[in-house]
């Protein structure tokens, strides 16, 4: 093949404190191909695209588009050249219909600046007809679902005549009839000669759509080969890497009585009919890519969220949880995936945060016993080997992993019998993590039961008693760590069942 | 469009609200003109700088901010207007008010959309910073306009409808258009509404955010020239009087027309409801004393309307 080099990323590095997302990653797109990109959680896919769409500037490398540095480019000079991202985020403007919406970024204009929505509209039609049969542009956003939305910002990005289209897993909200449309659509892009980069967690998507994939792993490209010439194993090997041994092996044999029993949860479309139970003394992760809807489950269970349907029952009683005070009462812990903005009080001192749930027991008609809450504050950072000046530092001053040890150390001076915790390591590094995993089995020996939400394979095999493998809200199968290997649980996570076959060549 | 009941009511209920409120007043005072034409038209006057002030600011808060450097540099440019008038013409000395006052717009912008400022308390500084220089020149003394023919101007009548009145009629409308039929308002309100969504797509958000401010710093210059001529010089603190009945305008204002929304319509209507009932509660002789404690109650309303209809209205939730 000799096509023409239309991107070319060179020794991109780009860190985020002390973290190393990217190091030194070459990228080079062809002219009019469907390249994916694929890769675990943080192995800095998204970061990539960011960089490569301006929205983030790296800290090393150049990136020329057709011969050009485009470095110093803003954003909009970016797009303005003609490579359009699709993000992940709906950005959606209730207020206006859906044409306006699609136009958003460069509304018509006749003279005086004044609007011309009316010149536009053809324009925006034809680029919502290629995504949808059954959306009008004169209907009002306003209550569309998130399949829509999604729809909407690809007319969006359709309109501004790409050159280079970067989609960040598309699909992910979109039912299997849409996507069968978007299939068709990037057919007919590739025919216009529109270089599409296009990232997923679904591998048969990426064999089904992509004429060339990138593995990353790590902040690092492992390789970018046809995918005519790799099979659906070896990619999933290449993105997991090295063998890793087990990282906790001490664990009670016995385990207590059913502590949690979920069954025929349903919420919206996030989670279908689910139905499992979790003993006393045991961990059970819940393992699934973004948007499997493991988050969602989590929530549930926490009472943030209510379902359509189904029961959560939870310890001897059978308590009904109808909301977070009433999980808290039941004995329920949960640390959310977004640590900053939901699970700590980041201006707080660290001895703030840490009693922060259980402030009643150190409190006296509602004045604080500092003694008795700075005791407990010492306590748990010993405990928890927080790495922290004193207990009165800020907690925004802490690096990530010792804020994720005071989101778990806030729960631990209550009592509490249920932790729910949902990507805990994320971001996190190796250090850390390490101590979290040791913490984490040091609470299931103390009888705790623990649902561990996580993305990270190598973390699920290597904590986790059993394996709840999430695909699109549906728990998919059930594997336990000992009988299974990591490419059969990457293949189910990405709902690539272990009996499809791959069309190859 | 579909109109349902509901959303009929959400649109137009405040306004259908407020109509009954005035003909009640009305009738309950039979014996004062409130809703004589010549009343009216006193009004209209006295309702056109706090249109003009309310107009500047609806602009600033639909992309998000809030711009209060008016309730400084309102008096401020009207004593400044009358000085000029002893060495200039009247229309030189307007233009010199109005061209000053955008430099204070471009400084509220570089502040809140270049240095990413809060707008809240940078422009709470410029309305201080402004109220010390303008005590400062005058020594905290009233400044009278003696020029007969200067004054003339604010009693001036074109086909019975005072000159004041006329200047904000044009004014709005072209604060009307640009909202509602520019590409630049159509933008400021992406902004508002939802600046990632404004980001990703490639709007320059600075740029429209610091245009918002400035031409909000036009209506308050222009509304700087009006009030002295309405009022015969320039008053310390007249920025005062207008304060909390301009973010009541722009509250009451977000529910009528586009529910939830600070919106021009609403804005207007709401601006010149205000002064209608001002204007009342000086007619049926409410002592003036209780002016703030009646402009409290009319904000805490304005805010509780806009609340509660808001909360009713569908949020998009992904």
């Amino acid at each position: 093949m000799s096509k023409s080099c239309i991107l070319d990323m060179k020794q991109i590095e780009k860190r985020f404190g002390g973290v190393n997302a990217l190091r030194g990653v070459d990228l080079q797109i062809f002219e009019g191909e469907v390249h994916g990109i694929v890769g675990e959680n943080g192995a800095g896919k998204s970061t990539l695209m960011k960089i490569l769409g301006r929205q983030m500037k790296e800290n090393k490398g150049s990136i020329s588009f057709k011969g050009e540095l485009i470095n110093d480019l803003s954003p909009w000079e970016v797009q303005s050249h003609g490579i359009v991202t699709v993000h992940q985020d709906l950005n959606i403007i209730g207020s206006i219909n859906i044409g306006q919406n699609i136009l958003l970024g460069n509304p018509p204009t006749k003279s005086l600046g004044l609007l011309n929505w009316k010149a536009g509209y053809p324009k925006a039609k034809k680029a919502l007809e290629l995504v949808s049969n059954s959306l009008n542009i004169e209907h009002s956003a306003g209550d569309l679902s998130a399949a829509q939305c999604q729809l909407v910002i690809l007319a969006r990005a359709l309109v501004q005549n790409p050159q280079v289209l970067i989609l960040d897993e598309p699909t992910a909200r979109l039912g299997l009839e849409e996507t069968e449309q978007l299939f068709g659509l990037l057919k007919i892009l590739k025919q216009k000669k529109v270089t599409i980069i296009y990232i997923s967690h679904r591998l048969e998507e990426i064999y089904k759509v992509c004429d060339r994939v990138t593995v990353l792993r790590d902040g690092l490209k492992v390789l970018t080969a046809d995918i005519s010439e790799i099979p659906k194993e070896e990619l999933v090997r290449q993105m997991i890497g090295r063998k890793i041994e087990q990282l906790v092996t001490k664990r009670k044999a016995e385990k207590g009585p059913k502590v949690v029993e979920v069954r025929n949860l349903t919420y919206g479309a996030a989670v279908k009919n689910l139905s499992f139970s979790v003993k006393a003394g045991e961990l059970v992760g819940l393992v699934g890519a973004v948007g499997a809807g493991k988050s969602e489950v989590l929530q549930l269970l926490f009472g943030a969220e209510h379902p359509n349907r189904g029961e959560i029952l939870i310890g001897s009683e059978n308590k009904f949880i109808r909301n977070p005070s009433d999980a808290l009462q039941a004995g329920i812990a949960y640390v959310p995936e977004n640590r900053s903005d939901e699970g700590l009080v980041l201006d707080f001192a660290v001895r703030e945060n840490l009693t922060l749930v259980s402030l009643s027991s150190f409190s006296k008609l509602g004045f604080i016993k500092r003694k008795k809450e700075q005791e407990k504050a010492v306590e748990l950072i010993k405990r928890l080997q927080i790495k922290t000046p004193d207990s009165n530092t800020s907690v925004k001053s802490l690096s990530g992993g010792n804020q994720q040890k005071v989101v778990l150390g806030k729960w631990l001076a209550g009592v509490q019998k249920v932790f729910l915790l949902d990507e805990v390591t994320a971001g996190i590094d190796v250090g850390a993590k390490f101590e979290i995993y040791e913490f984490v089995g040091d609470l299931t020996e103390a009888g705790a039961a623990i649902i561990l939400a996580t993305s990270d394979i190598q973390e699920a095999m290597g904590l986790c008693d059993r394996l709840l493998i999430m695909h699109r809200g549906t728990i998919v199968t059930e594997l336990i760590p000992q009988n299974t290997t990591r490419e059969e649980v990457l293949m189910n996570m990405m709902g690539g069942g272990v009996h499809n076959e791959v069309q190859s060549g | 469009m579909k109109f349902r009941a509901g959303d009929l009511l959400a649109r137009f209920g405040t306004v259908a609200v407020l109509l009954l409120f005035i003909i009640v007043m009305q009738l309950i005072f039979l014996d004062l003109p409130l809703l004589s034409w010549s009343n009216l038209m006193n009004i209209a006057t006295q309702a056109t700088v706090l249109s003009l002030v309310s107009i500047g600011l609806s602009i600033v808060m639909m992309c998000g901010e809030i711009d209060l450097s008016y309730v400084g540099s309102l008096g401020l440019l009207g004593t400044v207007f009358v000085l000029l008038l002893n060495f200039v013409n009247g229309l030189t000395a307007a233009l010199i008010v109005i061209g000053i006052s955008l430099i204070f717009g471009i400084l509220n912008g570089l502040f809140v959309s270049k240095w990413k400022y809060s707008s809240l308390l940078s422009t709470l500084s410029m309305m201080f910073i402004m109220m010390g220089v303008h005590r400062g020149l005058t020594n905290g003394r009233a400044v009278w306009i003696d020029s007969q023919e200067v004054l003339g101007i604010a009693t001036m009548q074109i086909l019975g409808v005072p000159f004041p009145a006329i200047i904000l009629i044009i004014s709005f409308l072209i604060y009307f258009i640009i909202i509602d039929y520019s590409n630049a308002g159509f933008k400021l309100k992406v902004i508002g509404e939802n600046i990632e969504a404004a980001k990703e797509v490639g709007i320059k958000t600075m740029r429209i955010k610091w245009m918002g401010f400035i031409f909000a710093s036009l209506c308050f210059g222009i509304a700087g020239v009006i009030e002295p001529l309405r009022s015969s010089g320039g008053v310390i603190d007249s920025g005062w009087a207008l304060f909390v009945p301009s973010l009541a305008a722009c509250f009451l204002g977000t529910t009528m027309f586009e529910p939830g929304r600070v919106n021009p319509l609403g804005t207007l209507i709401s601006a010149l409801f205000l002064s209608l009932i001002i204007n009342f509660l000086t007619q049926i002789g409410i002592v003036y004393y209780f002016i703030n404690l009646v402009q409290g109650f009319l904000l805490l309303t304005a805010v509780s309307l806009s609340s509660i209809k808001n909360r009713s209205i569908k949020q998009i939730k992904l």
